[in-house]
């Protein structure tokens, strides 16, 4: 038979209360939250590893595409998190949910951030999405990204 | 014989020790982490907002003014310094955690969220504990006078809230399948993070060429049994206390194999300590002379508090920055200004595996010196 207390009582409600807050979690992101989701997935790997892959091209006026570094790009952004912007920026471009302003704004920001590296000879920029595949017997991991997905920007 | 479920009382830690911890936390904050600057957010980077559905900021189209921020992070880094030297503690402390986690809503806001919460929350539960009450520059006493009243309620819901944390990571995991005999889990994330970030160190090189699947086993089965076992370990403290010193392995090696220095638990892990044990070793009674100045103590809050001080000037001269870098950053003229640098986090993780071989040391010692009496 358990001893309970007034301290008993609010500590179950408390964790009563954070369960809770884990199912409510099925419904989106939360912030703050205590349900830490990373580093779930555990895929069959016995041949090869596939996982996604997001990357920033510049497209020069002869067509040529220049792979770009998203930390130096991003500079003013927190470096952890560029992986993400990128999604974010391809998300909202595909979705058509970039108001005429906003994608001013954006072109504006890139162009801003592409001549703070003196790289002003891109007429557009593109945002490629896709997986990246390890061969787990050769131990070698393909270059080129699979099931790609183009997102572009014309700056010009 | 009545059986407690949950030893609630056995979460108790003298205001005393707990004071302590509040300078220790500071310290750790300052020497090794920074604190964070949100002068950085604007509404210029409307464009780029996509914050978590669920959280103060998605109620906004977004972000607020520049304005907005510099106050924000001011506030926050006087509520800091307010806490550290313990002035009206309970209040500052619970406003340094709100500023904190409401200027974090805004820095997830790019569509990504760091899951570095344990050492903003951490405060809120440890000033209702009576972390403030002790070494400080205004105590403020309970209504009777005394300040040891029982806090293990409070300090339970700190442990209820990283055991729980650690409990929906592993089993989320268990629901992804890292149980499945012919899954590699830690493997593929592994291989996911060496060919995205590309900024892993010598162990990642060593670990990418090791293709034994027990060992990879071993570390899906290792990960699992920690952080669901958390949750079932908060009935008793001494089971806690095992679980954390796991977990600060457990820490240490993600940091090795995947570059991902979890700092936010690792700081307040060292609250559950075995205070007594140690000042026992030592025979001193912090207990009976804390109320004294100490002047180690002193010493270390007034050199903590020089480099508040220089973020403060920082806060006026810098510009956007998005940290204010540590001590270590800045003594070794790294100025890291966006996160912690390499070198603070591999100190502060060796500090903290100094500290749970010491732990391990003093349970032992106790332990023969118990047996020794009991013999006689």
């Amino acid at each position: 038979m358990e001893n309970f207390t007034k301290a008993h009582w609010i500590f179950y409600a408390y964790v009563l209360i954070l369960f809770c807050s884990a199912a409510a979690e099925k419904l989106g992101h939360f912030y703050p939250s205590l349900v830490f989701p990373s580093f779930s997935n555990a895929p069959d790997i016995r041949h090869k590893a596939e996982f996604p892959v997001a990357g920033i091209f510049g497209i020069t006026s002869n067509g040529s595409k220049v792979k770009l570094d998203e930390e130096q790009l991003f500079y003013n952004l927190y470096p952890k998190h560029k992986y993400y912007v990128l999604k974010t920026i391809a998300s909202k471009i595909n979705n058509n949910e970039y108001s005429e302003k906003e994608i001013a704004d954006l072109k504006k920001y890139l162009t801003k951030c592409l001549n703070r590296q003196g790289l002003n000879n891109f007429k557009s920029l593109i945002i490629v999405q896709g997986n990246r595949t390890y061969n787990m017997i050769s131990s070698k991991v393909d270059h080129d990204f699979s099931n790609p997905v183009y997102t572009n920007i014309v700056l010009f | 014989m009545r059986l407690q479920l949950v030893d609630v009382k056995g979460y108790h830690i003298a205001p005393q020790y707990l004071s302590l911890y509040r300078i220790l936390y500071c310290v750790c904050v300052v020497v090794f982490v920074g604190l964070p600057s949100y002068t950085w957010l604007s509404s210029d980077l409307n464009f780029l907002f996509n914050p978590p559905q669920y959280s103060l900021a998605g109620l906004f189209n977004g972000f607020p003014s520049a304005l907005f921020f510099k106050i924000l992070t001011l506030l926050n880094l006087i509520f800091f310094a307010m806490m550290f030297l313990g002035m009206y503690c309970r209040v500052t402390s619970i406003a340094f955690a709100v500023t904190a986690i409401l200027g974090h809503n805004y820095c997830y806001s790019f569509g990504k969220i760091d899951h570095l919460l344990m050492w903003l929350i951490a405060p809120i539960f440890l000033s209702l504990a009576g972390w403030g009450d002790y070494l400080a520059i205004n105590r403020v006493k309970n209504k009777n006078g005394l300040t040891d009243s029982d806090n293990s309620l409070y300090i339970i819901m700190l442990a209820a809230a990283i055991a729980f944390s650690m409990f929906t990571s592993g089993f989320q995991k268990f629901l992804g399948g890292w149980q499945n005999w012919e899954a590699e889990a830690v493997r593929f994330h592994l291989i996911k993070k060496y060919y995205s970030l590309g900024d892993l160190n010598v162990v990642a090189d060593y670990l990418m060429t090791v293709k034994n699947h027990l060992v990879w086993k071993l570390f899906d089965y290792s990960a699992l049994i920690l952080e669901i076992g958390f949750l079932f370990s908060i009935m008793r403290r001494n089971w806690f206390q095992l679980f954390l010193a796991g977990g600060t392995v457990f820490h240490i090696l993600v940091l090795l194999m995947f570059n991902i220095a979890f700092y936010s638990n690792i700081i307040v892990y060292l609250v559950f300590i075995n205070w007594n044990a140690i000042f026992k070793l030592f025979n001193y009674d912090f207990v009976a002379n804390s109320a004294k100045r100490i002047k180690f103590i002193l010493c270390l809050t007034a050199a903590s508090i020089c480099v508040v001080l220089y973020w403060v000037y920082l806060f006026f001269t810098a510009g956007e920055i998005m940290k204010f870098p540590n001590a270590i950053d800045i003594l070794t003229g790294q100025q890291a200004l966006q996160a912690p640098s390499k070198t603070s986090m591999y100190l502060l993780f060796l500090s903290s595996l100094i500290v749970l071989v010491f732990c391990l040391f003093v349970t032992l010692i106790n332990r023969l010196r118990a047996r020794r009496v009991y013999n006689r």
